[in-house]
């Protein structure tokens, strides 16, 4: 029996784009333990919004996360307009849902790029994140900006889209599609790539239901989940889509089930652009106060189900705004599966949820751990310790 | 189902093209021209009725209104002339999200948002812009 | 042979200045290459399309604070940089890369060049040993076992050209295709193992695909975690020469060395480089035809290695030594048989 060893990933370390903490037992390359903590991202957006009003509480929320931004105000939008009792106009829904699709495609494709990059394979990166531009490119034309796009408003959407744009943006659509479906053979049949992939950080159906494993990462189990047709919101009731599913329950099942939702995506936005109907795009008078009572609302984000939870007290300003971001869901269930594996399938593994720790976290938890011989060290026991340090090493006294 | 050197034709492809990297800080990026910049604000519009600052979320606007009583000299037999408003916004440029919530809530279009996206700046002085 | 020439030979050419200086164009080339095939425009501003920037790396790397771990060994941290630098420097001193023969040259230089090649992998391993770091460790572990994946394969690939020649001499087998014995289409011959080689070396110089023991994502820096200052900037040096030597060494033993086109005559009238022209061309004209020929040789060596490292995502180290031992062993061993078959019947 070989020697376990603990090794630490993060705080900070390549392969994690945002800060958690993940620990793990290994015996050679083989982990027999997995944990993670998290909390190193907490910015108390949740308290911030009880402070202010619902329309500063919209772009608050947005910057919750710079992938989904649209995806965390759709949601609260939503469950403010069921307290509110609105009835947002059509072509509001459908301009709404327009940037829900393209956002779902620039998040997939640049998760496709990070996954590329995980195992190594910094080409297929770049080169996924150069047609990436397109989606941005419509984003931009639509928004103005390129990630918070800030296009909800309470009973509808901020802007219009003209008939020029309309149709440019169908054009663009053309040479975006024909690279989506480049990159998922390229995903799907290069062998050193699908050979990284194939067969790691399994997830069986039975475990992901029991873990409430989400979106794509849920779908990729066979767990056939998905809020736009199982509680749809929007202008999904309108559109024809298919919900992508794999029996894989590896990553090569979460690759297959991304790439085919870009491509089934596509087709949606082609489909609400041809279908965009006319009329107003916004309730043009909004009361301020927001009616006491709680509303939750439902949305499929690019990384699965976010969940909105809003309490209005009578004020203009909300009494709690209740954030579950879909990483929040996955993230057990992930690190779960690296267990078994190798220590070079930890980035691939964990990044195939596509976590995002700002979306996620909503408190931080220090704690002395006894068990394992690690205390919290103060603010001024560190600067001591420096201070010792260089006088010790360095002859440098403060 | 594999196929060894799938992206290679690709490669070759790319060493014909040109690069698509752009040369930023000597060649400005173009923003759409729905771009959310710097705000901006027309003093002669406002009214001074301070919607912008009440729903700002992140507290970067105020709006200063200074009475200058009137230099002109009171006529007999006629209304006292009415004092001017001099209205000021300062702009914390480090607190603005550019979310333009201040341009869609203004009643009198006093604020809109330029196309100016290079703001950084070393001294926090120079991000306090007083706009009159 | 006076002691001056041997010192300008050892400082000068092909020693010192002109291993830094042609390894660090290459090293430009390759990142240069790489980023276009990503259609990234790749180094800019260092010299003319940035030709200087490894150059200003290394010299940047320099000049940062040097930080040796407090539990590591500080001597042996210290001299893993220097004497990997020193082995992969000596081994370019046997390439013919001067003149037909290097100046050092003898029978059987060729195991003395690919033992020199090993030597930077083991300093590598005691490296990440002596630094005592989990991701160092990891990444230690790593290169040892991947050097028992590829070095079989490298070694049964250069093998081949040399037992076609009847030689254990780089300067002999890189002449070979070019003499009356043997014949130009040898190098067409010995295809197989000139793959192997390829994707042996790239191994060996620790790039995607085989980038395993420093794979960024998962061990941060491999044996070379710890390391900054100085010290990286010998290993980055040496990573850079070990690329030079290692593609030299393919296009000496592949690909004919300073030859160029196919051409009779006897041993004597090859001279140094006649064979581009045909005829005999001496002196200084046929001696830089020769040293260009071999330079673009190279050259053309590690655009390969550019093309492979743009093209594949990196395996797994289960996945490198079932390849290698499943794939580049037999491939390598089945080139081996072809030869003899070929040397039996007398046609070479």
């Amino acid at each position: 029996m070989p020697e376990t060893i603990h090794l630490p990933m993060g705080p900070q370390h390549p392969f994690l784009k945002e800060p958690a903490k993940f620990d793990f037992d290994i015996q050679g390359e083989e982990i027999v333990g997995a944990r993670m903590q998290m909390g190193y991202n907490h910015r108390g957006i949740e308290k911030l919004c009880e402070d202010r009003n619902y329309y500063q509480c919209l772009f608050i929320l947005e910057r919750i996360c710079g992938i989904c931004s649209h995806s965390h105000t759709t949601a609260f939008v939503q469950a403010t307009e069921k307290l509110l009792g609105l009835e947002v106009p059509k072509r509001g829904l459908y301009l709404r849902t327009l940037v829900c699709e393209l956002e779902r495609l620039h998040s997939h494709l640049l998760w496709l790029g990070v996954a590329a990059h995980e195992v190594g394979f910094d080409t297929l990166f770049m080169l996924v994140w150069r047609d990436r531009e397109i989606v941005m490119e419509i984003l931009e034309e639509i928004s103005g900006n390129r990630v918070n796009y800030a296009i909800n408003t309470i009973g509808g959407v901020r802007r219009d889209l003209t008939e020029e744009q309309r149709k440019k943006i169908l054009a663009m659509l053309e040479p975006l599609l024909a690279r989506t479906e480049y990159y998922a053979g390229i995903g799907t049949n290069e062998p050193s790539f699908v050979g990284r992939i194939r067969g790691v950080g399994r997830m069986s159906k039975e475990r992901a239901i029991e873990k409430c494993a989400v979106g794509p990462f849920g779908r990729a189990s066979g767990v056939d989940m998905d809020i736009r047709r199982d509680d749809p919101y929007g202008a999904y009731p309108d559109l024809e889509f298919k919900v992508i599913t794999s029996d894989e329950c590896d990553i090569y099942g979460r690759v297959l089930v991304r790439v085919f939702e870009i491509v089934e995506s596509c087709k949606l936005v082609r489909q609400i652009l041809e279908n965009l109907p006319e009329g107003e795009i916004a309730v043009k008078k909004v009361m301020r106060r927001v009616p006491a009572g709680a509303a939750i609302s439902r949305y499929e984000a690019p990384r699965g189900e976010d969940v909105h939870w809003v309490r209005g007290n009578g004020t203009e300003k909300p009494e709690r705004v209740k954030v579950r971001a879909p990483t929040m869901a996955n993230l057990e269930a992930a690190t779960e599966s690296v267990v078994g594996a190798l220590v070079a399938d930890i980035p691939i593994a964990i990044a195939s949820i596509d976590p995002c720790f700002s979306c996620t976290d909503r408190t931080t938890v220090a704690l002395n751990d006894r068990r394992r011989g690690r205390r919290l060290t103060t603010w001024a026991e560190l600067r001591q310790h420096g201070i010792d340090w260089y006088r010790k090493n360095k002859g440098i006294s403060f | 189902m594999t196929k060894a050197g799938a992206l290679v034709p690709e490669l070759f492809r790319n060493l014909n093209r040109r690069p698509v990297t752009r040369f930023y800080p000597f060649e400005k990026a173009e923003v759409p021209e729905r771009f959310r910049g710097t705000p901006r604000f027309r003093s002669d519009n406002c009214i001074g009725c301070k919607v912008c600052m009440r729903d700002c979320p992140s507290d970067a606007i105020h709006i200063e209104v200074q009475t200058i009583p009137s230099t002109e000299p009171q006529i007999e037999g006629q209304p006292a002339p009415k004092p001017k408003k001099k209205i000021t916004m300062i702009l914390y440029l480090d607190r603005c999200v550019h979310c333009e919530r201040c341009a869609e809530v203004c009643p009198k279009d006093a604020i809109f948002l330029d196309t100016e996206f290079e703001l950084a700046n070393f001294s926090r002085d120079a991000l306090r812009l007083v706009q009159e | 042979m006076n002691a001056l020439k041997v010192a300008l030979y050892i400082l000068v050419y092909p020693g010192f200045l002109f291993q830094s200086g042609f390894s660090t164009f290459l090293e430009w080339l390759d990142r240069k290459v790489y980023a276009r095939m990503q259609n990234r425009r790749g180094p800019m501003y260092t010299g003319w399309a940035g030709i200087l920037q490894p150059i200003a790396d290394i010299v940047k790397l320099l000049s940062k604070e040097d930080i040796v771990p407090a539990a590591a060994d500080q001597r042996a941290f210290a001299f893993m940089p220097i004497l990997s630098l020193a082995a992969v420097f000596t081994a370019g001193l046997y390439l013919p890369v001067w003149h037909l023969r290097s100046f050092n040259s003898f029978e059987g230089d060729l195991i003395v060049v690919l033992y020199l090649l090993t030597i930077p992998s083991f300093a590598l391993f005691l490296a990440g040993w002596f630094s005592v770091s989990p991701y160092s460790l990891l990444g230690a572990t790593r290169v040892l076992t991947q050097l028992f994946a590829y070095e079989v394969p490298f070694f049964m690939a250069v093998l081949t050209p040399a037992v076609l020649a009847g030689s254990w001499q780089i300067s002999k087998i890189a002449i070979f295709p070019w003499t009356v014995a043997g014949h130009w289409w040898v190098i067409p011959i010995e295809l197989i193992a000139f793959v192997v080689a390829i994707l042996a070396l790239q191994a060996k110089l620790e790039r995607v695909p085989f980038d395993i023991p420093e794979a960024e994502t998962e061990v941060v820096g491999g044996p070379l975690t710890e390391y900054s200052g100085k010290k990286l900037a010998i290993f980055r040096l040496q990573k850079d020469i070990l690329m030079y030597v290692g593609a030299a060494l393919v296009a000496c033993v592949f690909l004919g060395g300073f030859g160029a086109l196919p051409q009779g005559g006897d041993q004597a009238s090859i001279g140094v480089l006649g064979l581009v022209f045909g005829g005999y061309l001496g002196g200084v004209a046929g001696l830089l035809l020769g040293v260009v020929g071999l330079l673009l040789k190279t050259t053309l060596v590690v655009f390969l290695l550019s093309t492979l490292r743009a093209a594949c995502a990196r395996i797994r180290i289960d996945q490198i030594v079932r390849f290698s031992w499943r794939y580049l062993a037999p491939w390598s061993v089945a080139q081996f048989l072809i030869v003899l078959l070929l040397k039996a019947k007398g046609a070479v």
